[in-house]
């Protein structure tokens, strides 16, 4: 899927094209027709539609589509008195072709009176790589640093150097994914299938199903709901999803099934799936995860793997199990279970389902286990995306993912976002679990944050020194509170003292980071997480014990007064509350 | 690069029977003095020649001479003193529990001519917060939980006052210095920064940072300790051959990386000694090499896979071939006298035997002239100094390459029945921490560590391995992506986009933010 083939496919198959907004477009244009155009840097993870806006601005801009067509790697389009240059794709200049490009590319961008201007696309790598590899002269060193602070930190740090940057890859992908879902299925194209024989009167059309799923209904319905929820989880752990993968997604959804050629179902193979009884394998809850595919091949699939981290199917509890073996017979399951799975007969209650949920509690000899055991995988697939918001709390949805504690990490997203006050239970559930790990005890405080120091280094896993305790509820200048981290998410703030002396030190909180201190503060740790939040987090306490320092010496508190040494150990009380003794040496 | 003669003013009573290995790496490396005991033998060193007004400065090649501390009293209370508990268990009164204590103390304590610690009692409010400060301290000894003898744990080294030479104190109370644990890798490591093109800048650091600003800790093992005590002689002999050498420059340059860090000098403790350890084993084998003349030293690193790879084998065979390398210096370190002029005189002069004794006597300190048991003819003669030299070797030299690899995190039998190098995330949390000034493209990571240390983990490193066919590109660059995702698990590496990611340093990061 490239910008270029879509654009000859779309001409080939005559249909019309889906448009997805891209608000940089206008900015752009904007910018290019201002009288001080600042020129820009288009740079984004493959797929993100870098090819796209250049070619949007270009039209936008009066150049000639059949121009850019023609497919220059440089094209140079005359505005007034100016000009500029676009590059969509820097890679495939050769070495001698981009030096030169960017040797005056760099002399433009550093001349305030050049009337050349450029938008360049690449991807990072081939961005820096074309940099670096350019000859080394002032000009270019100097926007080579521009350009490479502006990528990690999005910040130009050089006021004579005229050029800015587009990450594309930092646009939120939840929300273009809900615009992709409606772009898709409110397409044109779909007119023709009412009238389609695998769609009447008995016929169920598996991809007309999952694309009436993926619509939904009404505001309440939680399939779009859950999958939002996905991408913006992965996104706040550091996986972007470009618009060529969530396409792909969308694509897969629909189409996805088994036993179809390449695993997507083309019109043609419907009537013959759905008549070999195998229709229910079409469902659009395991598609998301590339279960259509063979698993080598959805594991090697980046867009698949970033959705499969989240161990949905394999995660569950017992009362979702519970509900989906016996509740069946079980009357006190009665009620839901008519609501979450007989309501569903063709994905949920289908026929082979319920014979394998028999065979399995019968228990016959020789009954097809790992069957069931794959049956009742897709089930809970299908529970978390179809679950209603009012049974979610009751059977704790997020048991069915990795990160049980999703729920309230989007919850708190969502209040921090609103500036509304964030669930007191985040708030006390982060600061126990901090204060098992600065201390290395299982310590019960959560309103105040034990800062715990082990006397020598602080990658020692045990700590029975005590530094501060500082309070959780605003006192004496000391406050620990959840806040809005600048980029869209939530971190931890850790205030010392009134006023600005000492800045707060703050942790922002990636679902990850969320997850563990939510597992340590309930006790238990699961290996997998193994050094990297833990490194994290004592990274963390030797930035506040660094600080704390700094109070003292502001506050004229030296740990030596008239010879005496005081040291806190802490000790752990009946109740599981640490507490100080103090303990003093003459020196 | 000029090899200094062998020292000829200290005794050598107890100094080895011939010298080969010293000749090659030094008196000496051992392989028991774990890179944290060479780094606190480094430090006692360090303490004894500051006070002698002469820090990291060698005033002629191979002279140090030292008086370290030893602080016997400090010893006793923290690792020889297994009466606290007994004495709590009985819960006396506080008068009853020090007086019960201070008996008991008065007759175990070893290698003390006064054994009074009632000094104590005016120090500590209660036997309570007495004990709680001794389990402190042995919370926090270094490697604390190993079974060595007691005059061999170490506490940590909060400053001056908890430092101390290794001791052997025998029942009867004296205290000698049988180099158990401090075997002189620390003085190596000593004149190794006395002789690095850095000294002068880390003289500064390592002072002002370990020696003349102790934490309020340091107080605690001061008054427990009183004043400091000293060992009796002067320790000398330490020799180093190489008078200047890369690997001496690096170890010093990472030293200075490390302490440049805005973070305490303890946090960088660690750091400081993996480096070592690291650095400690490349020059043996970079010694080796020079002695074999061979190709540059490489170690490929297989970033842990879930699946037997290609990595994985090539790894391990890395790890052997560079195993064997002082072994093979040691014999063709003795082999290459038979390739001179004055040998091939001695084998063809009227009494070879005798002739070709004294060339290796003058060469390598043997053979001892009392000994009988000396072979018949010159070749022979080879073969047995050959023989003895290799089975000495085995013993502890030999093997240095393999513990320190292991106790650094460099080799792991992870998932495999083979040793290879598979680095641990502390260790490549301490590369990056020592390597990266700010933030550095990861395949300028890679190559960095390829020219500075030799290692092997991407694609661009391993072209001989490709081209040879030994590998294909792609299990390399999976190699790579591993390593990639495993830095950016432990928060080092921001990946901006498929293709390109920096690994940050996040000591600078925190600073910066």
């Amino acid at each position: 899927m490239y910008d270029e083939s879509i654009q000859r496919a779309l001409k080939r198959h005559r249909i019309a094209p889906i448009t997805l907004p891209a608000p940089l477009v206008d900015r752009l244009v904007q910018n290019f027709r201002s009288d001080t155009p600042v020129s820009h840097i288009i740079t984004g993870t493959a797929g993100d539609g870098k090819t796209y806006h250049c070619r949007e601005v270009w039209t936008a801009l009066g150049g000639d589509p059949a121009v850019w067509n023609g497919g220059d790697k440089v094209q140079t389009l005359s505005l007034g008195t100016r000009s500029l240059v676009i590059v969509k794709d820097l890679s495939e200049l050769r070495d001698e072709e981009s030096a030169t490009l960017i040797a005056t590319f760099a002399r433009d961008v550093a001349d305030p009176q050049a009337c050349t201007s450029y938008l360049l696309a690449a991807n990072h790598g081939q961005l820096l790589e074309k940099l670096k590899s350019a000859p080394h002269i002032p000009e270019i060193e100097r926007v080579t640093a521009a350009v490479e602070e502006l990528l990690v930190t999005g910040n130009n740090p050089d006021s004579g150097i005229a050029v800015d940057l587009d990450d594309l890859s930092r646009s939120p992908a939840a929300d273009m994914a809900m615009r992709i879902i409606s772009e898709i299925t409110g397409h044109e194209g779909w007119e023709g299938c009412g009238s389609c024989a695998a769609n009447t009167g008995e016929n169920i059309c598996p991809i007309f199903e999952n694309r009436r799923r993926l619509i939904g209904e009404g505001d309440d319905d939680p399939f779009k709901k859950r999958i939002t929820a996905l991408i913006e989880l992965s996104e706040r752990n550091g996986s972007h999803f470009p618009v060529r993968q969530l396409l792909a997604l969308v694509a897969n959804s629909i189409l996805g099934h088994p036993d179809a050629r390449d695993g997507l179902m083309s019109c043609a193979e419907v009537p013959s799936i759905v008549q070999s009884g195998r229709a229910d394998l079409a469902s659009i809850y395991r598609n998301i995860f590339g279960e259509n595919l063979r698993p080598s091949k959805a594991e090697k699939t980046e867009l698949f793997r970033k959705l499969n981290a989240f161990g949905i199917g394999a995660e569950t509890s017992n009362r979702v199990d519970n509900l989906l073996v016996y509740g069946a017979d079980d009357p006190a399951y009665a009620d839901d279970y008519s609501g979450l799975v007989l309501s569903d007969p063709i994905y949920g209650a289908t026929p082979s389902y319920v014979t394998a949920q028999r065979v399995y509690l019968e228990g016959a000899e020789g009954s097809d286990r790992a069957g069931f055991l794959t049956a009742l995988r897709s089930q809970r697939q299908r529970l978390f995306f179809t679950m209603p918001e009012a049974l979610a709390a009751e059977y704790d949805l997020w048991d069915l993912t990795v990160f049980r504690y999703a729920g309230l990490y989007l919850d708190v997203a969502a209040k921090v976002a609103a500036k509304q006050a964030v669930p007191r239970q985040a708030v006390t559930m982060v600061v126990r679990g901090l204060n098992r790990i600065f201390t290395g005890m299982l310590a019960q405080n959560q309103d105040e944050l034990v800062l715990a120091t082990s006397g020598s280094y602080s990658q020692s896993k045990r700590s029975p020194l005590l530094d501060e305790l500082i309070s959780v509820p605003r006192q004496g200048g000391e406050e620990v509170s959840i806040l809005p981290d600048g980029a869209g998410g939530f971190c931890v703030s850790v205030k010392l003292v009134r006023g600005n002396e000492i800045p707060p030190v703050t942790l922002s909180l990636s679902p990850t980071r969320f997850e563990f201190l939510g597992r340590v503060a309930e006790g238990a740790l699961p290996s997998s997480f193994s050094l990297e939040c833990h490194e994290d987090l004592l990274a963390f306490k030797a930035r506040l014990l660094r600080e704390t320092e700094n109070r003292r010496k502001l506050d004229g508190d030296d740990e030596i007064n008239d010879g005496e040494l005081m040291l806190r150990f802490i000790d752990l009380g009946s109740d599981g509350r640490a507490v100080a003794r103090r303990v003093i040496v003459r020196v | 690069m000029e090899i200094l003669a062998r020292p000829t003013s200290f005794d050598d009573r107890t100094g080895p029977d011939f010298w080969i290995d010293e000749a090659i790496w030094g008196h000496r490396l051992y392989d028991e003095q774990t890179p944290w005991l060479t780094f606190l033998e480094f430090m006692t060193v360090l303490l004894a020649e500051h006070r002698a007004g002469r820090p990291l400065r060698e005033e002629a090649p191979n002279s140090l001479s030292y008086r370290p501390q030893l602080q016997l009293r400090l010893r006793n209370l923290v690792f020889n003193n297994p009466h606290i508990m007994t004495v709590l268990a009985e819960d006396r009164a506080d008068e009853a529990a020090w007086a019960m204590w201070l008996g008991k103390m008065a007759e175990t304590a070893g290698g003390l001519d006064n054994t009074d610690f009632s000094y104590l009692r005016d120090r500590f409010e209660s036997f309570q917060d007495f004990a709680a400060v001794i389990g402190f301290l042995q919370g926090s000894a270094i490697e604390g939980s190993s079974n060595k003898r007691w005059s061999s744990k170490f506490v940590f080294p909060f400053g001056p006052n908890a430092l101390y030479e290794d001791a052997n104190v025998n029942p009867r109370g004296g205290v000698s210095n049988d180099r158990r644990f401090f075997a002189r890798t620390g003085e190596l490591l000593y004149l190794m920064l006395c002789r690095s093109n850095v000294a002068e800048q880390l003289r500064g650091l390592l002072v002002s940072r370990f020696l003349e600003n102790p934490a309020p800790y340091d107080s605690m093992a001061r008054a427990l300790q009183n004043e400091p005590q000293f060992s009796k002689a002067e320790r000398a002999g330490a020799y180093l051959p190489c008078a200047s050498h890369p690997v001496f420059d690096r170890l010093a340059e990472d030293w200075l990386a490390i302490l440049s860090l805005p973070i305490p000098a303890y946090d960088a403790i660690p750091h400081l000694v993996t480096m070592t350890g690291f650095n400690l084993a490349l020059y043996q084998l970079e010694r080796a090499r020079e002695v074999l003349d061979g190709d540059p030293i490489q170690l490929v690193c297989e970033i842990v896979s879930p699946r037997k790879s290609v990595v994985r084998d090539l790894s391990a065979d890395s790890y052997q071939r560079n195993n064997g390398l002082p072994q093979q210096a040691v014999e063709r370190f003795v082999r290459q006298i038979t390739e001179t002029g004055e040998w091939g005189a001695a084998i063809v002069s009227d009494d070879p035997i005798l002739n070709a004794a004294d060339i290796l006597k003058k060469a390598y300190g043997w053979p001892d002239t009392d000994d009988d048991d000396i072979a018949p003819d010159p070749a022979a003669l080879v073969e047995q100094l050959v023989d003895r030299a290799i089975s000495r070797h085995k013993q502890h030299i030999g093997k240095i390459h393999m513990t320190w690899a292991r106790a650094i995190g460099l080799s792991s039998r992870r998932s495999s029945r083979r040793v290879r190098y598979a680095p641990t995330d502390r260790l490549l949390k301490t590369l990056v921490v020592c390597c990266v000034g700010k933030r550095l493209e990861f395949r300028d990571f890679l190559a960095l560590l390829h020219d500075r240390y030799g290692i092997v983990i991407g694609d661009a490193q391993a072209r001989a391995f490709i081209a040879s066919g030994d590998a294909d590109q792609e299990d390399f660059s999976d190699n790579a992506r591993r390593l990639e995702e495993r830095l950016a698990s432990l928060g080092l590496l921001k990946r901006l986009s498929d293709s390109c990611a920096y690994v940050e340093n996040p000591f600078e990061r925190a600073q910066a933010a």
